[in-house]
């Protein structure tokens, strides 16, 4: 019954998704509708149907909020919708986890990838892999961003940039996010309805997936969908700022918090999957460039090119029309991976024409929603007003490069995606774009890139001088020279694509450390304490600081571990030792153990760094009976000086066993770094949230 | 003073014009270049016999069945021997490392590497990144060229009611 009980919840989200989107449109309808739910005498003002034409702004906020700025002030009024939107999303959402959880399968979902002997956390995870489960989470995502949306732009803090429409826009923004709220539901009806029963369930389901079945696989797809869902606001405010034809600070202001949430939540998306790439033994590798990998960094990749352009457009109000551009495109993408990952269009050819229903609806939907709002914005973007003028060597200027070398970069990322198929399409050639393109095509642009990520920072609003700018990196220059030296000395032979990688990381390291001391110690105090500088830098600082250190530690691990890998394949019996690196694995031998539903072939290796022991590590082969299938879990080892990653293989015909170790120097820099980026991020939004509330306080006192 | 304004109003668009057209000329060209020397082909057995002999430099894909009992391990005891077949035609395969997890004689395998002079493919990579009802897409059409799909379907639904 539950089951039919979120059927009915999902039905009603997209009744109430579409009733938001026409009850907040300044459509001149609502005024009326609402007049009319609200039973209140109103005099209606002549407005037009001509409602979404700039001279609405005119007539706009005269007429539409006179009935009712009277019952805003009383609060509660805007969250109706958005919270009976939350409640159905939290009902369909439960009624689907229940449904896993007491394993129903009488839904061919539930029996398409859970079994009765799945582990509980499993099951609950396995209702995020399919389909439709995916779809459902998405909504819930998206009602949570839209309440949460609803009570940052009515709730009570007045923000610094207000202004007379604020209204309008607010009601355009919570009204395109309705809209796209309904089309997604709509489209989880129509493609994957994960509610639908068949008449005679089977004894037992098929079970799940067992690569999926890891608690880091399940991780990510919240943060997926927070991030995608994230982006659904910066499209409807940005949307919103389009049809007003006002893209302001004020929309710059409120979207702060979304651009910067959507980056941590897609960001942890996608260091949760290289993470759990890396410890799968049958990838082994941390980044492989497939498609739900590039389908998460597309997005990423626009969001942190509008993290950029945000605080451009909220400093100077320059760059209206690219920031609006991204603020679209940013789901665009996003909107797009999913489409990607979901559909079988990698599969054989003829089978994916054969499947009419392969989330065609999702597809239509993303065409008719971008189609517009591109349409939108191609007659909007000249008229959204006059740009203040910069010069070339400015932060405005290097802000607008940054952001164009990271669209260049998803532009690749893109087309390198979808080449394949568009080549198999057109003449049936089977080809395979891999790592190699990427890097021949990603290095000549991430280069320059990095090299300005070092100075950008420092640059003044308006305009620079070149002299200024070169007795500012001055000992960002030297030292970051002087570690390119020494590392081209003390490793002679070292080629020249990991020297630059290891030097741009060494430029943006320095130059974030020296511009933080300067700011620091070489600014006037004011017969102050230092430290009050250091308040007087502000949360965004440094948080920016820290996630340009982040990346700059992520890169200088990448390129060293990829240099100075080692790997040793050997074919090993019990008691025999393994030389990698500084480290010295025993191999113990074999255990045969049973986990929750599978049965584990686990080994055991006791790790020696100079003679000392330091760890175990259990690298396992796992056999999952349901499915029939095998996974390899490898055994990890986070040391000082690099990752020992050992994972073991089949017993050969001489009794040995085939165990591979590789020791990645430098390789927890990687880890660090993501983790610093994504802390970074948090930072900011944290104390976004805190300086809110406790502005509030004083407000109301 | 609006004179001024608007004509540096112009010179910042045409800047920015410039510059964004610069970048998406250099990243065309970029790309058109990578296509050609880094994208990897695919070949059936068939066609790679066909194409023979093949550049050891050129790193392809090769995609076929694994050949059942064609499986071993050669006397270092960490490189594994094994033949792919679309069933028109087989090529021999050697590999040093861990197979993947799905890797099974009779099931679909693709390989990445290279053709040695010998007519071994030398393969640096065998993928496996799929799950567990897979039959790579390009293994499944150069069956379907060699005309054995119905029978190999046939023999897996076998196997899947067994």
């Amino acid at each position: 019954m539950l089951a039919e009980l979120g059927h009915f919840a999902l039905l009603l989200i997209v009744v109430t998704g579409f009733g938001q989107a026409v009850l907040f449109s300044p459509l001149w309808l609502r005024s009326s509708i609402r007049a009319t739910l609200q039973g209140r005498p109103t005099v209606l003002a002549a407005t037009g149907p001509n409602g979404i034409t700039p001279e609405f702004n005119v007539t706009g906020p005269v007429s539409a909020p006179l009935p009712f700025d009277s019952q805003i002030s009383r609060p509660g009024h805007y969250l109706v919708l958005p919270a009976g939107l939350l409640l159905m999303a939290i009902v369909a959402q439960a009624a689907l986890l229940h449904a896993f959880i007491v394993s129903d399968f009488s839904l061919p979902i539930v029996a398409n990838v859970s079994h009765s002997s799945t582990p509980l956390l499993f099951r609950i995870g396995a209702a995020f892999t399919p389909d439709g489960g995916a779809m459902i989470l998405w909504l819930l995502a998206a009602s949570l961003v839209n309440v949460v949306l609803a009570m940052q732009l009515f709730g009570a803090g007045q923000s610094t940039y207000g202004q007379d429409d604020d209204r309008t826009l607010f009601y355009n923004a919570m009204s395109v996010l309705g809209l796209l709220v309904g089309v997604l539901g709509l489209a989880t009806l129509i493609d994957a309805d994960p509610f639908l029963r068949v008449a005679v369930a089977p004894l037992d389901g098929r079970g799940m997936n067992p690569q999926s079945q890891d608690v880091l696989r399940v991780l990510r797809e919240p943060f997926l969908y927070l991030g995608l869902a994230g982006l659904m606001v910066i499209y409807a405010l940005t949307l919103s700022g389009l049809l007003g034809c006002k893209f302001d600070r004020r929309i710059a202001e409120t979207l702060r918090f979304w651009v910067i949430a959507s980056w941590v939540a897609l960001g942890a998306a996608i260091a949760i999957n290289a993470y759990r790439s890396y410890s799968q033994q049958a990838w082994g590798n941390w980044w492989y460039w497939d498609t739900a990998e590039n389908s998460l960094l597309l997005p990423w990749l626009l969001t942190t090119a509008l993290v950029h352009c945000r605080a451009v457009l909220e400093k100077t109000e320059t760059l209206k029309g690219w920031t609006a551009f991204l603020g679209l495109s940013a789901l665009a993408v996003g909107w797009f991976g999913v489409y990607l990952t979901r559909s079988d269009l990698f599969g054989p050819l003829n089978e994916t024409l054969m499947k009419p229903n392969d989330s065609i609806a999702l597809l239509v939907g993303f065409c008719a929603i971008f189609a517009g709002s591109y349409y939108l914005f191609w007659r909007r973007g000249d008229e959204l007003g006059e740009p203040r003028p910069f010069e070339l060597l400015s932060r405005e200027s290097s802000m607008f490069i940054n952001s164009v070398m990271l669209a260049l970069i998803a532009a690749v990322v893109l087309i390198g995606t979808i080449y394949p198929l568009v080549l198999r399409w057109l003449d049936g050639e089977n080809i395979t774009v891999g790592g190699p393109f990427y890097v021949e095509v990603l290095v000549p642009i991430v280069v320059p890139l990095l090299f300005l990520m070092g100075f950008a920072p420092t640059l003044r609003w308006r305009q620079d001088e070149m002299w200024m700018i070169g007795r500012r990196m001055k000992l960002a220059a030297i030292l970051s020279i002087i570690i390119v030296l020494f590392v081209s000395i003390r490793f002679i032979d070292l080629s020249p694509a990991p020297l630059i990688g290891i030097g741009l990381a060494g430029w943006i390291l320095t130059a974030s450390l020296s511009d933080l001391w300067a700011r620091l110690w070489r600014q006037p105090d004011h017969g102050e304490s230092k430290y009050r500088n250091l308040q007087l830098l502000g949360p965004r600082y440094l948080s920016m600081t820290l996630a340009h250190i982040g990346l700059a530690v992520m890169l200088a691990g990448g390129a060293a571990s990829s240099v100075w890998e080692e790997q040793v394949v050997v074919s090993a019996r019990a008691g025999q030792s393994i030389q990698a690196g500084p480290y010295n694995l025993q191999y113990e031998g074999v255990a045969l153990l049973a986990g929750e539903n599978y049965a584990t072939r686990q080994a055991t290796f006791i790790l020696y760094r100079h003679a000392l022991p330091v760890t175990e590590l259990f690298p396992e082969i796992r056999y999952y009976p349901i499915r029939g299938v095998e996974t390899r879990e490898a055994g990890i080892w986070h040391g000082r000086d690099g990752d020992l990653h050992v994972s073991i293989g089949d017993r050969g015909d001489d009794g040995g066993r085939v165990v591979s170790v590789r020791f990645l120097p430098m390789m927890p820099w990687v880890w660090a770094g993501m983790i610093l980026m994504l802390t970074g991020g948090t930072i900011s939004i944290l104390t976004r949230i805190f300086l809110r509330f406790q502005k509030n306080g004083v407000s109301a006192s | 003073m609006s004179l001024s304004r608007a004509k540096a109003r112009k010179r910042q668009r045409m800047y920015i014009i410039g510059a964004a057209l610069l970048a998406v000329a250099g990243a065309a060209a970029l790309i058109l270049t990578a296509f050609e020397d880094s994208v990897v082909f695919f070949f059936s057995p068939t066609e790679i016999i066909e194409k023979s002999p093949i550049d050891p430099d050129q790193r392809l894909r090769i995609g076929g069945l694994v050949v059942e009992g064609s499986v071993q391990k050669l006397q270092d005891g960490k490189t594994i021997a094994f033949a792919v077949t679309d069933m028109a035609q087989t090529v021999p395969i050697s590999y040093s490392g861990i197979l993947p997890d799905l890797f099974r004689e009779g099931q679909g395998v693709v390989a990445e590497g290279h053709m040695s002079s010998d007519g071994t493919f030398v393969a640096s990579e065998v993928l496996a990144k799929h799950d567990e009802n897979y039959m790579p897409p390009e293994v499944a059409e150069s069956l379907k060229k060699s005309g054995y799909w119905e029978e190999i379907e046939a023999k897996n639904a076998e196997q899947m009611r067994n």
